[in-house]
Order: structure tokens, then sequence, then C-alpha cells
């Protein structure tokens, strides 16, 4: 239940983002809630200390807020690791939520999309927030249980691995959602198939040689450029 | 880009390094060069499990990184060295060389510290050393690596009270 009600709280986590302590304030509040949860009242200076620089993931800081409570419960070194895990939450957090899941819950959305505006946006809020929701509302709890050892929790999960797995479904689910697109859109035949094909081929190795946006470019400039020959 | 990079960000690993860095670059060697962390297990355990599949971590003492340095250690690999702060960067300018891109990336806001840019804040000290390493090699801000960095010039007059 408190691991719930610490989930809550963290929702106004990023309310006072700002570039002098980041999420300092945001970290700050939580700790104060947490810790009276847990039935003890920091000093006001605690609390004002904890309003220094910090920076984390949103959804992984409920980690950081039990570990430090226990931290701090146990006469630890709850400030020091709490700096080390502020990093590594937000370099697996980055990498999970903002680069790997977003694009997954975006092909998996327009795939439903296409039998169903309403079902794409719905498994697009199903599928995010279930992972979104999950480390969000479990954090405090696994937080304070393993202390300054909850990096071995991601270490079972493997959950540096979890961004390269996703990212492979991301591609597997645009590969469904362009041969769905192409089947559907016109006159499917085996040299509309190889000229798509060599198409995506193209945009991928101009996308992996140069860059996403660039090889993006680059691909809607010479279709523009086919379109406007073939008077398409 | 350059093969090697040392790069300020007291941060160490955090996301902006791994997204705006590791995989822009392609990045497959990381070194930690700090005396704190690499005398610390269960820190070295953190860091190594934040890292993508594939990427090697290696945490030295700045003396330790500055020798293996020296033995062509990381002559085939695309390197990023992170180094938690100016000092320890002024510490290695030996190791700079026009092969190298520095840059700086994020030093966290402290009290007597001047704001450079919204990620990067010096006390006149850090300042007076970096204008020292600038004066025979480039020094950047970068955040990350698809965003544009600015290169560090007249910084003197910041301790003179002009910008």
């Amino acid at each position: 239940m408190k691991s719930l009600i610490i989930g809550f709280f963290s929702f106004f986590y990023q309310a006072n983002l700002n570039h002098e302590n980041m999420q300092g304030t945001g970290f700050a509040y939580l700790i104060r809630k947490a810790a009276r949860l847990k039935g003890m009242e920091l000093e006001v200076k605690k609390v004002h200390e904890q309003t220094s620089y910090f920076h984390t993931h949103p959804y992984l800081v409920n980690f950081i807020v039990g570990m430090w409570v226990r931290e701090f419960e146990q006469n630890g070194e709850e400030d020091f690791h709490k700096k080390i895990y502020s990093s590594a939450f937000g370099a697996l957090g980055d990498s999970f939520f903002w680069h790997s899941l977003r694009p997954l819950c975006f092909a998996t959305a327009a795939i439903a999309g296409f039998y169903n505006p309403f079902a794409g946006i719905i498994s697009y809020l199903v599928l995010y927030n279930l992972f979104h929701l999950s480390f969000r509302f479990t954090g405090f709890r696994i937080g304070y249980s393993l202390g300054r050892d909850v990096i071995t929790f991601f270490n079972r999960i493997r959950f540096n691995k979890w961004a390269t797995y996703f990212d492979i479904g991301s591609s597997l689910m645009l590969g469904i959602l362009l041969s769905y697109m192409a089947k559907s859109s016109a006159d499917f035949n085996s040299v509309l198939l190889g000229t798509l094909t060599v198409y995506i081929m193209l945009g991928m190795a101009l996308a992996k040689k140069l860059d996403i946006v660039l090889g993006l470019t680059v691909i809607i400039i010479t279709t523009g450029f086919f379109l406007y020959i073939t008077g398409a | 880009m350059k093969k090697i990079i040392f790069r300020v960000d007291d941060r160490l690993i955090h996301g902006q390094v791994i997204e705006g860095w590791l995989k822009h670059f392609k990045i497959n060697h990381v070194v930690i060069a700090n005396d704190k962390v690499a005398q610390n297990p269960l820190q070295k355990m953190i860091y190594a499990s934040t890292l993508p599949p594939g990427t090697e971590l290696s945490i030295l003492s700045v003396a330790d990184f500055i020798s293996s340095f020296r033995s062509d250690r990381y002559k085939k690999d695309y390197v990023l060295v992170l180094l938690e702060s100016v000092d320890d960067l002024y510490a290695i300018k030996s190791m700079i060389n026009d092969d190298i891109y520095v840059n700086i990336g994020c030093v966290a806001c402290r009290e007597h510290k001047i704001e450079v840019s919204n990620t990067v804040f010096l006390n006149p000290d850090e300042i007076k050393k970096i204008c020292e390493i600038r004066q025979d090699y480039e020094v950047f801000i970068h955040k990350v690596a698809w965003e544009p960095s600015v290169e560090i010039k007249n910084f003197n007059y910041i301790l003179e009270g002009n910008l």
C-alpha cells in the first residue's frame, strides 16, 4: 500500500523541473512523504539538503526513494548512493522507456489503428502504461527491501537488455505494418514486392550509415522526385 | 567524428551518455577515469549494469588510465572517456591531442559556480583550467551528439564579469 501511495505522489515529482537543481525539489518532496509513511519525521535541514541537484528517470525514482529511506533508517550512506543511482537509473530508464518502449507502442498502435483507430489509441495506452505504472508503483517497495543493492533487481530481470529486445520487436512490428500497407494499398505483385524491399533496405542502409533523419529526408525527396517524374 | 572522446560529466553514465553518445557514435568501449569509482565495487557494478550489451566498460583511476592510454590499449576501439570533473580533465591534459574530441557535457550547479550553459556550471578555478587547456586544443560544450556544440571562446571574459 505504501508503495502505491508513493507511486501516486511521484506523479508530481517533475513539477519543479529546472536547470539549477533539476528534479531536486521533487525528490525532497517524495523523501518527506516516504519517511512519514515509514513513521519518521525528517528534520527540515535534511529535507532541504535533498533539494540539491538531482536528476533521474521519473518512472524509476521510487526505487531511489525506497533505497534512500532504507539507508537512512540504517544510518547508511543514503546521499552517496542516491547520486550514483540517479545517473544509473537515468541511463536505464531513458534507454528503455523513451527510446525503445515508445517506438514499440507506436508500431503496435499503428497496426491496431488500421483495424480501428480507437483500438490503436487504447493499445498504445495499455502497452505503455503496463510498463510505466508497474515500475512506478512497485519501485518504492523494491527499493526499500533491497536498499543500496537495489541494482540487483535490475540485474535479475536483465533490464539493460530490454531496450535491445524491444528494438527488435519494434523492427518486426514495423515490418508487419509496412507489408500490410503495401498489400492493402495497391495491386500486390512480385515487382511491387521487389521494389519495396529494395526501397526499404536502401532506407535502412542510409539511416544506419548516415543518420535516421537524413536517411528519411533523402527517401522523402527521392520519392517526391519519382512521383513527379512518373506523374503519379 | 573522432574515435576518442574525452567528456567531463559529473553524472558519468546517464541517459544522455547512452543515447546521445554511445548509440549515436556506436562507441564500443567506455572508460570511467575516476579515483573514487575505481575503488568502489558497488559503484562499478551499478555502472556496468547500465550499459547496453556489447559495450566494454573499464573503470580506472586517473593514474591507471594515463598508463593504459599510453600503452595504445584503445587503438582499435571507439572510446568514450568519462571524467567526473574539470580537475580530472586537467590531470590528463597531457593525453589530449588533435585526434581527441574534448567536450563538457554536464557539470551540476553548486554554490559559487558560474552558469556557463544550462547544463554546465563552473567555478573560477575550473574556468582557468579550461582556459589553459584550450590554449592548445579546442574544448566544446556539447550535451548530446545531435545538438550543436558550442566552442568555448573568450572564456576569461566570464571571470572578468563581461558575460
